[in-house]
């Protein structure tokens, strides 16, 4: 859509739409809801940073208010520009051991029995929440004995032998805690004739770091990133990734939020569904699927941040090519868990009443499993309703001969 | 991706031409910026509202027979708007969108400050009258919610009175949106229709009306009974034994809005797939033939047959510079503007560029440098030689172009 003006705010004719939308302002009145606290704001701000107010923090930068305003006003981006430009707020131990999920993360597995089942005793979170003003009632996701790097590493020579190449970005979360959604993406993409290597170095795409005001240290990993994906680019590798917040991390945030150029990689930067799904349309690209494999009821959950990259049909579209899979198609909503967001005791109320909604459509739904892109979403599902969540690569690699 | 269609657009038009496709069978598929306009509906439906000299019109079938050849129904054919009125009621029923109204005969609606507008259809359960002038009750209770600044009690109160109506005002606390009133630029209707979508609220309303109405014989509420229940206005018939009606607010529309996703629900159930927050940004030709599109979050889609359904000016469909005047964004579409002046100084004249849109042949296929293009069509408020405002035939152009569409596509 044409640009009217330099400034995006100015685009907002004053529809009020974004706020009908607005997964926080439905269940929070104190938040003053995307049009007074993006555009509306930003006008204020502009004239100085006493029009800052602190309740933007509330904001849980889902950008739905992005995907609902018919013109093109960037009110997410706006939101989340103004917090990190003026807010007052100073991330504290909380902040930092929520959002620095790769030191955390390395950390953890290498004791992960013992952090597991620590996390999981209820004296203990009633402890981290003293403490570090994480709500007890949430559980934390487990974290794997031994990280996907690792397997990885054992994996080289075999991958090798493809003579198709592609760099997965795999994330914290398959790194860390979840290495089988990693392997059974290894899995599919060798069954198109892919080998798969990693980025010659790969940092935490930074989405947590941002939200948590480490912008700084956010900056850095990103342009790291950058660096390494613009290697692999040169080198004519596709970069792939599961996650569907890193991918939007790396593709819109980082010129977005902190500015930086990343236009030359950003066409090379692709979601696994869609990788996967405009490989087998081309005619040359075919999956053998297990006749044997059981029917399973799926329930697709369409993340946030899936939304705002305009690809969610991808992932229904790969999981209506599984014969095995009998699909269901839940409405687009907010989990409500944000990232970290929903770890924030503050934030834990309105983080289960914003997927309350989400959570009955999941039991009414009658579903085996439900299937979903992004990591944060599958906790909070899993945490809120009785059904098992897996990524929709991992349910392909599971129907496959 | 592949479809049958691909219709760019999902407001009122690009949705029913997606639901008479979906339902023949055809695989369909809706790409859209954002929300659409029905985000501002009245919770009435124009087919032909007023002449030329802006006198209602009693029965618009006769008066559509009188229109220009360049108009959209001519181009349908006036014998034929009875028939494709009646399939627009139908798929508003499919959607289980009650709405009152005959296609001979029009009625009349009230507005939100209070005036009586005449139309075709009109929401179930708004304050709707057969003349212009009166009702069939003599008194009536109007009630508002405190702090809520999109609805004009004493307003409507003395328009109705004009209507030697007995009206007494009054004011509901709902004690769970008193905080709300802190950012009162964000009390809009829908925060309303949400605290309303809870029992224990519409039990609150209930008390205040049976408290306050007195005799009153009519109970009249700013249109946001709840986005997702459907039995609050019967709940409170029942609950303060007396006719409840709604008069529409300031947007956002809650009936619009609830118009929308019902929609939008039948269009999915029926198989239809919808891209939401994608604008088109390219696309292919190849013989005259639209191939494919591609939209701004990268997707490209290729389809038999496009519908272009993307509004006039506020949608998007139609935009305009200094330099070159009105223009199609998407394929640079053939504009037709019949006077050379746009605009008149008064404002409430009738503005000519609202009469400015797409060109199209006589079955909606869209000229390109006087060429219709073989397999692209337009419907609804992208499509020149009516003027919706003037006329009030926004939504009627809206539906019945879509459906006529929608048969120029299955026939082929």
């Amino acid at each position: 859509m044409k640009q009217y003006s330099e400034h995006n705010f100015e685009q907002c004719t004053k529809c009020t739409v974004c706020t009908v939308y607005c997964p926080v302002a439905t269940v929070n009145p104190l938040y003053p809801g995307p049009k007074q606290a993006g555009p509306d704001g930003e006008r204020l701000r502009r004239k100085g940073p006493q029009f800052f107010d602190e309740s933007l923090n509330m904001c849980l930068n889902c950008k739905r208010c992005e995907v609902a305003c018919p013109s093109d006003v960037r009110i997410g981006d706006i939101i989340q520009s103004a917090r990190i430009k003026y807010s007052a707020k100073k991330p504290g131990l909380r902040e930092f051991t929520l959002a620095n999920t790769d030191l955390v993360g390395s950390m953890a597995t290498l004791v992960a029995p013992v952090v597991n089942t620590t996390l999981g005793l209820k004296p203990v979170r009633q402890v981290v929440e003293s403490v570090m003003n994480i709500d007890h009632r949430r559980i934390f996701p487990k974290y794997s004995f031994g990280t996907f790097e690792g397997w990885m590493r054992k994996q080289k020579k075999a991958q090798a032998q493809y003579q198709k190449q592609l760099a997965y970005f795999h994330g914290c979360y398959v790194n860390y805690n979840n290495p089988p959604l990693g392997q059974a993406f290894v899995k599919v993409a060798n069954a198109l004739g892919y080998g798969v290597q990693l980025l010659d170095k790969e940092k935490c795409c930074g989405v947590a770091l941002i939200s948590n005001g480490f912008i700084k240290k956010a900056t850095k990993q990103a342009k790291s990133n950058i660096e390494s994906i613009r290697k692999a680019t040169k080198q004519s590798l596709k970069v792939v990734a599961t996650s569907s917040t890193c991918t939007f991390t790396l593709k819109d945030e980082y010129h977005h939020l902190l500015g930086l150029e990343n236009g030359d990689i950003r066409e090379n930067i692709d979601l696994a569904v869609r990788f996967i799904y405009n490989l087998l349309s081309d005619g040359n690209h075919t999956l053998k699927f297990n006749p044997e494999a059981p029917r399973i009821r799926v329930a697709y959950h369409t993340p946030c941040h899936l939304e705002r990259l305009g690809w969610s049909q991808y992932s229904i579209e790969l999981l209506k090519l599984i014969p095995s899979v009998e699909l269901i198609q839940l409405e687009s909503q907010c989990c409500g868990i944000a990232g970290t967001y929903g770890f924030k005791k503050e934030n834990y109320k309105t983080s289960q009443e914003i997927g309350q909604p989400l959570f009955n459509a999941i039991e009414e739904s009658e579903c085996d499993i439900v299937a979903t892109d992004c990591e944060t979403c599958k906790w909070q599902i899993e945490m809120s309703t009785s059904k098992k969540v897996l990524h929709p690569i991992e349910i392909l690699a599971s129907a496959l001969m | 991706m592949r479809y049958d269609t691909v219709i760019i657009g999902g407001g009122l038009s690009g949705l029913i031409c997606g639901i008479e496709l979906a339902r023949k069978g055809k695989q369909a598929a809706i790409v859209a910026t954002g929300h659409s306009t029905l985000h501002f509906s009245s919770g009435s439906f124009g087919l032909l509202s007023k002449d030329s000299n802006g006198n209602a019109i009693d029965n618009p079938l006769e008066a559509i027979k009188a229109l220009d050849a360049n108009h959209p129904y001519s181009k349908i054919g006036a014998d034929r708007v009875a028939e494709l009125a009646d399939v627009a009621t139908q798929c508003l029923n499919i959607a289980e969108i009650a709405t009152n109204g005959s296609t001979d005969k029009n009625h009349f609606i009230a507005t939100p400050p209070g005036t009586l507008r005449c139309c075709w259809r009109s929401i179930d359960g708004m304050l709707t009258s057969e003349c212009s002038n009166s009702f069939d009750f003599k008194s009536v209770a109007l009630f508002n919610f405190d702090g809520f600044i999109d609805f004009y009690t004493e307003f409507i109160a003395s328009q109705l009175r004009g209507f030697s109506l007995e009206v007494s005002c009054h004011s509901v606390e709902i004690p769970e949106l008193v905080v709300r009133r802190d950012n009162p630029t964000e009390m809009r209707s829908t925060t309303i229709a949400r605290a309303l979508d809870k029992i224990e609220n519409i039990e609150i309303l209930a008390k205040a009306i049976n408290d306050k109405a007195g005799e009153a014989q009519v109970v009249i509420l700013p249109a946001v009974l709840g986005l997702y229940r459907k039995d609050t206005q019967a709940l409170l018939e029942k609950a303060v034994n007396r006719k409840v009606l709604t008069i529409n607010t300031v947007p956002p529309s809650v009936e619009g809005i609830k118009m929308e996703r019902a929609l939008k629900s039948v269009f999915k159930a029926m198989g239809g797939t919808i891209f939401t927050g994608h604008t088109v940004v390219n696309h292919t030709v190849e013989d005259n033939t639209i191939t494919s599109i591609t939209t701004s979050k990268d997707v490209t889609v290729s389809a038999e047959h496009f519908v272009l359904a993307t509004g006039s000016f506020i949608g998007g469909g139609l935009d305009s510079t200094h330099q070159e005047g009105i223009f199609e964004p998407i394929f640079g579409a053939d504009i037709e503007q019949k006077e050379e002046q746009y605009t008149l100084i008064d404002i409430f004249e009738a503005q000519p560029f609202m009469c400015s849109g797409v060109a199209t042949d006589n079955s909606f296929k869209v000229l390109k440098n006087g060429t219709a293009i073989d397999n692209l069509y337009a419907c609804g408020a992208i499509l020149s030689g009516y003027n919706p405002v003037k006329e009030g035939s926004g939504a009627g152009v809206a539906m019945l172009t879509a459906i006529a569409v929608a048969e120029n596509i299955l026939n082929r």
